[in-house]
């Protein structure tokens, strides 16, 4: 279970994440002053196909999995008190999983 | 020059306050130890530690205009004016600049700062190269003052399960002693989201450490090598 990471995987997993999403925010970048697209169908077609689409599902995964473990640090430093704790946590966790299925739901509308 | 020490004697007061002390004639490089001794002659009740007086026995850390510093080897025409001297943050007051680091110490044993060998030690000494020798370099020095840990927002928020940059500092210490033998056990008693990792790289500890050492690389030091006896 992804909340019971933690330690040095928790440390290692947000360290990996971050250098994926620092790759993919390069390559969005350069993709945009290189070849910025002309239309929405043509941008609609970009990112509906699948190699883009399974790396943009990705890149939201990691920014989910990112902040989990950056949030749970700073819930576990300034909410001290156990329920309040338990209370952040839970919205934490249930805004930043389905705010990824709602994206990967997009994606997925967007490939059919 | 006026001196505002922060003051509480827990039998008498029923809180801390501020005392205003004016020191007039203080001769230039003076240290603020001096200048506490001092404050002292003239009120004897004023408390603080203090041994050595050169910066080697770390007993008289506190915490000057915000910043921790050991106050014999702080000259007080380096400060700005006036000076309020408070003790070490975020450690129990036993009385004026005096606190209690129980709680410091403790989790300088919880490292272990001893070398652990499983083989038979050698019957005169151990021998190192020079290149292993050097890599004790930077991490042998601490005099365990407190001025890093107590200086520490993740040790404040969490004194009594992180073990802080100065305990940290010497857990690398042995881990990166040729001589040890314990490093497995070492790192596994320091992995989970407490003892370890709650460093966040704020590097308050560096900023504070009067004998300029670098808890922060230490640390860095210690979940790289962490990393690697896992993979």
């Amino acid at each position: 279970m992804i909340t019971s990471i933690q330690g040095m995987h928790a440390w290692l997993l947000q360290r990996l994440t971050a250098v994926f999403m620092l790759i993919y925010f390069c390559a969005v970048v350069v993709y945009f002053l290189w070849s910025p697209p002309q239309s929405y169908v043509e941008w609609q077609g970009v990112v509906s196909a699948t190699p883009v689409a399974l790396l943009t599902a990705l890149f939201f995964i990691a920014l989910s999995l990112h902040a989990w473990i950056g949030l749970r640090d700073l819930i576990i430093d300034y909410v001290h008190r156990f329920s309040l704790r338990v209370l952040v946590l839970g919205l934490v966790f249930i805004v930043l999983v389905g705010q990824t299925l709602w994206l990967l739901l997009v994606l997925l509308k967007a490939m059919l | 020059m006026e001196i505002r020490v922060y003051r509480y004697n827990p039998d008498v007061d029923s809180s801390p306050y501020m005392q205003s002390y004016q020191m007039d004639d203080v001769a230039e490089g003076v240290m603020l130890l001096d200048v506490l001794k001092g404050i002292k002659a003239k009120d004897e009740t004023l408390s603080f530690r203090h041994s050595c007086g050169e910066g080697v026995c770390g007993s008289d850390a506190v915490n000057v205009n915000g910043r921790n510093v050991l106050s014999c080897i702080t000259a007080v025409s380096d400060l700005k004016q006036p000076i309020e001297i408070r003790p070490m943050p975020g450690m129990p007051v036993i009385r004026d600049l005096i606190v209690d680091m129980s709680q410091f110490y403790h989790h300088y044993r919880s490292v272990d700062p001893y070398l652990i060998t499983h083989d038979p030690v050698p019957e005169e000494e151990f021998l190192q190269t020079p290149a292993q020798r050097d890599k004790l370099d930077g991490l042998y020095e601490c005099i365990l003052c407190g001025c890093c840990t107590t200086a520490c927002p993740s040790f404040w928020w969490n004194p009594e399960r992180f073990r802080g940059p100065a305990a940290l500092l010497q857990a690398y210490r042995f881990v990166a002693d040729n001589r040890d033998q314990a490093t497995a056990e070492r790192l596994k008693a320091l992995d989970g989201p407490y003892r370890l990792f709650r460093c966040h790289t704020i590097m308050n500890c560096v900023d504070a450490c009067p004998k300029g050492l670098n808890p922060t690389h230490a640390i860095g030091e210690l979940k790289k090598k962490m990393l690697k006896d896992s993979i």
